[in-house]
C-alpha cells in the first residue's frame, strides 16, 4: 500500500478540548485494561480526525464527533459484554437496551416525543441557566466576597467617594489595613490592539496599586501587577480578558509577556500582556463594554477637584457593613476639609456589596428567563410522566404475558428503567449539545454594552462542569419522576398475573388523575404564555414608540480626510464634500447630525417661565435637517435652508414643549429666549423626538446654527437605495479625497440608532417567542398524547354506549367535553397565577406589559383552541368506536 | 484465538481492514484510520473505540504486534504507538481474502 501522508499539521484554531473531554468521560465506560492501555492513544488520533475535517467543514467535524462518541458507547458495551459471564447484569442491561432499541425503531412515536420535549425543555434550561447561574447562584470567584463593599456618598455629584478622600484612607493607620483599591475607565479608551494585520477594539479601565491583591483576583495565566508595572514605562503593562484572550489569541499561553502595538491610545503606543483574568469576570466598570476588556495599571487614578473613581474596601473577616460604615464614617468626618475653590462635598460613607454593584443589573432577566426555563421543564416533566404512564398501559399485555411466563418482579421493573435510563441519556446528551448550542446563541446576543442603564454582560457565561452536573441532574430528576411511577405500578400487577391483571393494568392511572394533570399542564402553560404575552407587548411596544423622525432610507456617512489630528481638512474642504454628496443621483437631501446645546447649561425661557437645562434639551440645527431627518411638523411651518444659512431668530419647538409653557394657546408666533441669546420667535410644531427611548423625556427647542460647522459626519437621505448602491455612488468622491481619506457608510437602523437603549429588549424579546412557542407546543403534544389515551382507555366504554343507543356525536360532544373541561379550569388557575406573578414582577422586569385585557384573551384563545384542536382526533377516534368489536371482546 | 484452525476463520470486518490498511508496513492509530477513509474514498471508516478495542484483540490474537516506529516516522508524540501485521495476520489475512474471493466468484451472477 502506498504511503500516506498523515502527518497532522498543528491546526489554527484547535479541536473544541471539551469534545476531548466529553471523549475522555464516554471512555470511563470501556473495560479499565483497554482504558488504560489506549485512550490516549484514541484522544490523539481523534483531535487528528476532528482537525482534518474542521478544515473542510465544521459541521461535518460535529457530525464525526457525535459518530466517534457513540462508537466509544458500543465498543464499551462489546467490550464489557465479551468480559462479563454469561447471564451476569451487564449482560441482562445489554439485553434488554436490545429490546427498547428494538420496541423504539418499532414504534418510534413514543421515544421521537419524548426525546424531543427532553432534549428542547432540557436544552433551553440549559442555555438560559448557563446565562442566569452567574447572577443568580454561583458566587464571585473571590476568597470571602462578602466582605468586598463599594464605597458610595450619596450627598457628592456622582454618588461615589473623591479619590483624593480614598487616598486619605489608605494613609490613615486605622483603617488601611482593610485595603482599598480603585478603579476608574480610561486607561486605553478608544485604542485599538494590533495583532498581525487586524485592529480589535476593547473597552479599558485603570486599576489603583494592589487591586489583584485586596480582591484575591484569580488569574488563568499570568501573574498579578508587580511594583515595576506601576512605573510610568512603555510599553504598558496589562491584563485581558478571558473573553479576549480565547477570541484573538487562541488561548495561547504563549501571549504572556509579549508586546503588542496599540493606536490611538492616550498615553503609549505599546502594551505587554502580563495575565488574564478569570473567565468568571468580565469587567469591573459598569459602563465598559465587556467581555473584550483590558485592564492597565499606566496612568494613576485620576485625583483633580473632579475626580471621583469607583472605590472597593476589603472589610476584615467578621466586621459587618454596619459595622465598617461606622469606621469608615468616623474617618470620613475626621477628615480635613476639602483644599481648593472647588472644594467638593461629603456626606456620608454607605458601602454597597461587589456582589449586588456587579450583579443587580441583570438578576431581573436572570430571575424571568429562569423562572421561564422552570415552568417549561416542568411541562415537560408533565408530558414525560403521562407519556410514560400511557406506555405502561399500552404494554400492558406484554407485561402480563412475561409474567405468566415466569419473569420476576424485578425483571420487569428493570425493563421499564432501562428504558427510562436510555430515553434519560440520550435526553441529557442531546440536551447538552442543544444547551450548547443555544447558550452560544444567547451569548452572542447578550448586549455587550450598558442598556437601559444596566450591564448584563458584567458575568460571562461559562459552560463549564458544573453546567454539565446540573444538566444531568435535572435531566435524571425529570425522566426518574415519570418513570417511577408507571415501574412501580407494573411491578404491583406483574406479580400475581391473573385474567383480571390486563384490564388493572391497562387502567393506567385513574381519570380523575389524568384531568389533574391535564389541568395543570395548562395552567403551567397558561402563565409562561401569559408571562411571554406581557413581555412581549410590553417590549414591542417599547421598540415601537413614537420616535418622531423617520431613520428609514437614511445613512450615516463618515467624512476622513487625508492628515492627522484634529486639523484634517478645512471647513471649505468639508462643506465642498458635503455639497457634493448633496449632488449624487438618488440622494435627496443631506445634513449635519444634530448639535445639543444643552451641556452648554442654557435655560429656555417663555411667557416669564424659566425651564432649567436638565429640564428642556436644546438642539442647533443645520441645512436640510427637516427633510433629511423626516421630522414631522404639528402646526406652522419649519426652518427653511435660507432661514438657518441667514441665523435667523427663530425657533421650532416639540409638542412637549409646546404644551409646558403654552397648554391652553398656539405657540406660533409667541416669544421664547434660550440663556441669554435674543429673543427668538417660534414658528412651528413638531413631534417630539426621542434622543433616547428609556428613562425621562424633555421638552425641545430647535434653532438655526450659530455658524457653519465642519462636520465629519453627514445624514442622508437616499429613498430607494442600498448601502452598497450608495457606495458605488460615492466612489468618486472617495477616490478625489487621496489614498489617505476615505468615505464609510452606515445605513440607520433601529438598533443603530437606540443601541444602548434597544439592547436589552432585543435580547428578551426572542427568548420569550421561544419560551411561548415552546409551552404552546409542549402542552398541545402532552395535551395530544393525555386525551389519546383516555380515549383509548374508554373505548370499551364508548362501545358499549353506541351499543345502547347513544349516537356517535353525542359520543364526540362528550370526549370534547371531558378534555375541554379540566383544560378550561387549568386555563383559569393559571390565569389566576399569572395575575400574582405579575403583581411580583410588574415594576422588576424590563418591558414587563400587563395592561389590558387583550393578553388574556390572546392567551385563552390560544390555549383552548389547542385543548380543542387536541381533543379533535381522539374524539373522531372515540366517534369511531365498534360496539361489535368490544362485545366481542368482552 | 490463538490456533491455527481459528486464524482460518471469518475474520471480524474491523480486524480486517486493520490488516489491509497496515499491509506490510508499520503504522499507528491515527494513520490506519486515515488509510482505511483515503483508499474507500470515506466510504468506509473505522473510528477510535472500535480500532483500538480491535487492535488490543488483534495483539492478544497474535494478529498484529507492536513495533517501533520507523525511521522516517511522521510524528515523535509519545502517545503513538505503532503496529505492524505478525506472520499470523498475514496467514489470516490471506485466508479471508481467498474466502472473499470465493464469494465473489459466487456473486458474479448478480453483477451487471
Amino acid at each position: 500500500m502506498a504511503s500516506l501522508e498523515v502527518n497532522r499539521q498543528p491546526s489554527a484554531t484547535p479541536v473544541a478540548s471539551w469534545r476531548l473531554r466529553a471523549y475522555r468521560v464516554a471512555a470511563r465506560l470501556w473495560p479499565r485494561a483497554l482504558r488504560d492501555e489506549h485512550l490516549d492513544e484514541a484522544l490523539d488520533s481523534l483531535e487528528c480526525l476532528l482537525d482534518d475535517e474542521r478544515r473542510h467543514s465544521r459541521a461535518g467535524a460535529w457530525v464525526l464527533w457525535m459518530r466517534a462518541m457513540s462508537d466509544s458507547v458500543r465498543t464499551a458495551s462489546r467490550e464489557r459484554s465479551s468480559v462479563a459471564p454469561s447471564g451476569s447484569a451487564w449482560n441482562d442491561m445489554r439485553g434488554d437496551l436490545r429490546y427498547v432499541w428494538r420496541s423504539w425503531r418499532r414504534r418510534p412515536g413514543f421515544p421521537v416525543t419524548a426525546l424531543a420535549s427532553l432534549v428542547v425543555g432540557l436544552g433551553l434550561a440549559v442555555a438560559v441557566f448557563t446565562f442566569a447561574d452567574g447572577y443568580l447562584f454561583r458566587e464571585l470567584p473571590f476568597p470571602s466576597p462578602d466582605q468586598l463593599y463599594l464605597l458610595g456618598d450619596a450627598s457628592t455629584i456622582t454618588g461615589m467617594v473623591h479619590a483624593a478622600d480614598v487616598e486619605e484612607f489608605r494613609s490613615n493607620p486605622e483603617i488601611a489595613p482593610f485595603g482599598f483599591v480603585e478603579w476608574s475607565p480610561g486607561g486605553l479608551s478608544g485604542a485599538s490592539l494590533v495583532i498581525g494585520d487586524r485592529r480589535v477594539t476593547f473597552g479599558s479601565y485603570v486599576v489603583s496599586p494592589r487591586f489583584a491583591e485586596t480582591l484575591q483576583l484569580p488569574m488563568v495565566a499570568g501573574h498579578w501587577f508587580t511594583k515595576d508595572d506601576y512605573r510610568p514605562s512603555t510599553p504598558a503593562p496589562v491584563w485581558i480578558s478571558d473573553h479576549l484572550w480565547s477570541a484573538e489569541f487562541g488561548r495561547d499561553p504563549g501571549v504572556i509577556g509579549r508586546t503588542y502595538r496599540v493606536v490611538d491610545a492616550p498615553r503609549t503606543d505599546r502594551i505587554v500582556v502580563v495575565g488574564v483574568m478569570s473567565p468568571l469576570i468580565a469587567s469591573f466598570d459598569l459602563s465598559n463594554e465587556p467581555p473584550d476588556v483590558v485592564t492597565t495599571a499606566i496612568g494613576a487614578v485620576p485625583a483633580g477637584p473632579n475626580s471621583y473613581s469607583s472605590a472597593l474596601v476589603r472589610l476584615p473577616a467578621g466586621m459587618t457593613r454596619a459595622q465598617g460604615e461606622a469606621h469608615l464614617n468616623a474617618a470620613y468626618r475626621a477628615l480635613p476639609p476639602a483644599p481648593g475653590p472647588r472644594a467638593w462635598s461629603r456626606g456620608s460613607i454607605q458601602l454597597q456589596p461587589l456582589r449586588e454593584y456587579l450583579l443587580s443589573g441583570g438578576r431581573p432577566t436572570a430571575r424571568v428567563l429562569m423562572a421561564g426555563a422552570v415552568l417549561i421543564l416542568l411541562l415537560v416533566g408533565a408530558n414525560l410522566t403521562h407519556l410514560l404512564l400511557a406506555r405502561g398501559a399500552a404494554r400492558a399485555s406484554e407485561i402480563t404475558l412475561r409474567a405468566a411466563l415466569g419473569a420476576s418482579r424485578w425483571r420487569t421493573i428493570r425493563l421499564f428503567l432501562v428504558e427510562s435510563l436510555a430515553l434519560a441519556l440520550t435526553g441529557i446528551a442531546g440536551g447538552l449539545l442543544a444547551g450548547r448550542w443555544l447558550s452560544l446563541l444567547i451569548q452572542a446576543h447578550v448586549p455587550p454594552f450598558p442598556t437601559a442603564g444596566r450591564n448584563l454582560a458584567l458575568v460571562p457565561m461559562l459552560f463549564d462542569a458544573r453546567i454539565i452536573t446540573v444538566a444531568i441532574v435535572v435531566g435524571l430528576l425529570l425522566v426518574a419522576g415519570g418513570t417511577l411511577w408507571p415501574a412501580w405500578r407494573a411491578a404491583r400487577r406483574s406479580g400475581t398475573w391473573s385474567a383480571r391483571a390486563v384490564d388493572g393494568i391497562s387502567a393506567g392511572i385513574r381519570s380523575r388523575a389524568a384531568r389533574l394533570i391535564l389541568g395543570s399542564e395548562l395552567a403551567m402553560a397558561t402563565v409562561v404564555l401569559s408571562g411571554a404575552v406581557f413581555l412581549g407587548m410590553g417590549i414591542w411596544k417599547y421598540l415601537n414608540q413614537p420616535i418622531g423622525f423617520d431613520y428609514r432610507d437614511r445613512f450615516v456617512v463618515g467624512v476622513e480626510l487625508p492628515g492627522t489630528g484634529r486639523g484634517r481638512g478645512t471647513k471649505a474642504d468639508l462643506a465642498a464634500i458635503a455639497g457634493n454628496i448633496a449632488a449624487v443621483p438618488g440622494v435627496s437631501s443631506v445634513t449635519t447630525t444634530m448639535r445639543s446645546m444643552s451641556n452648554l447649561g442654557m435655560s429656555v425661557t417663555a411667557r416669564d417661565r424659566m425651564l432649567s437645562p436638565e429640564h428642556v434639551w436644546t438642539f442647533e440645527i443645520g441645512a436640510g435637517a427637516v427633510k433629511t431627518w423626516g421630522l414631522f411638523v404639528q402646526r406652522g411651518r419649519a426652518l427653511t435652508d435660507e432661514e438657518i444659512a441667514s441665523h435667523a431668530p427663530l425657533a421650532v419647538v416639540d409638542e412637549r414643549l409646546a404644551i409646558a409653557f403654552w397648554p391652553d394657546a398656539d405657540p406660533v408666533g409667541r416669544q421664547i429666549t434660550i440663556g441669554d441669546g435674543p429673543a427668538r420667535t417660534v414658528i412651528g410644531v413638531i413631534a417630539p423626538v426621542a434622543i433616547r427611548l428609556s428613562g425621562d423625556q424633555n421638552g425641545a427647542v430647535y434653532v438655526p446654527e450659530a455658524k457653519a460647522r465642519a462636520a465629519r459626519m453627514i445624514v442622508i437621505w437616499a429613498p430607494g437605495l442600498t448601502a452598497d448602491q450608495l457606495k458605488q455612488r460615492l466612489a468618486p468622491i472617495t477616490a478625489s479625497l487621496g489614498s489617505d481619506g476615505y468615505l464609510s457608510v452606515e445605513p440607520m437602523t433601529f438598533s443603530t440608532v437606540f443601541l444602548r437603549d434597544s439592547g436589552e429588549a432585543l435580547f428578551q424579546a426572542p427568548i420569550m417567542i421561544v419560551f411561548g412557542a415552546l409551552a404552546f407546543i409542549v402542552s398541545g403534544l402532552g395535551l395530544f398524547g393525555l386525551i389519546s389515551y383516555l380515549v383509548e382507555r374508554r373505548q370499551q366504554e364508548f362501545g358499549i354506549r353506541i351499543a345502547l343507543g347513544a349516537s356517535r356525536s353525542q359520543i364526540g360532544a362528550f370526549v370534547m367535553r371531558d378534555s375541554v373541561i379540566p383544560a378550561a379550569a387549568g386555563l383559569v388557575v393559571g390565569l389566576i397565577a399569572a395575575r400574582a406573578l405579575d403583581y411580583y414582577v410588574r415594576s422588576k422586569v424590563f418591558g414587563w406589559d400587563s395592561s389590558g385585557v387583550l393578553t388574556v384573551v390572546i392567551v385563552s384563545a390560544l390555549l383552548l383552541g389547542l385543548s380543542v384542536a387536541a381533543a379533535a382526533v381522539p374524539a373522531r377516534r372515540a366517534m369511531g368506536s365498534d360496539p361489535l368489536k368490544v362485545l366481542r371482546a368482552e | 484465538m490463538g490456533s491455527s484452525a481459528q486464524a482460518s476463520a471469518a475474520l471480524p470486518d474491523p480486524a480486517l481492514r486493520v490488516l489491509l490498511a497496515l499491509g506490510s508496513e508499520a503504522a499507528h492509530g491515527y494513520a490506519i484510520m486515515r488509510r482505511i477513509a483515503d483508499v474507500s474514498g470515506g466510504r468506509l471508516q473505522i473510528l477510535p473505540g472500535t480500532l483500538y478495542s480491535t487492535l488490543r484483540r488483534m495483539v492478544t490474537d497474535g494478529l498484529v504486534e507492536e513495533c517501533a516506529p520507523p525511521r522516517d516516522a511522521d510524528s515523535d508524540d509519545a502517545r503513538r504507538r505503532y503496529y505492524r501485521v505478525t506472520k499470523r495476520g498475514r496467514a489470516a489475512a490471506e485466508s479471508e481474502m481467498e474466502r472473499l474471493s470465493l464469494l465473489v466468484k459466487l456473486g458474479r451472477v448478480f453483477q451487471s
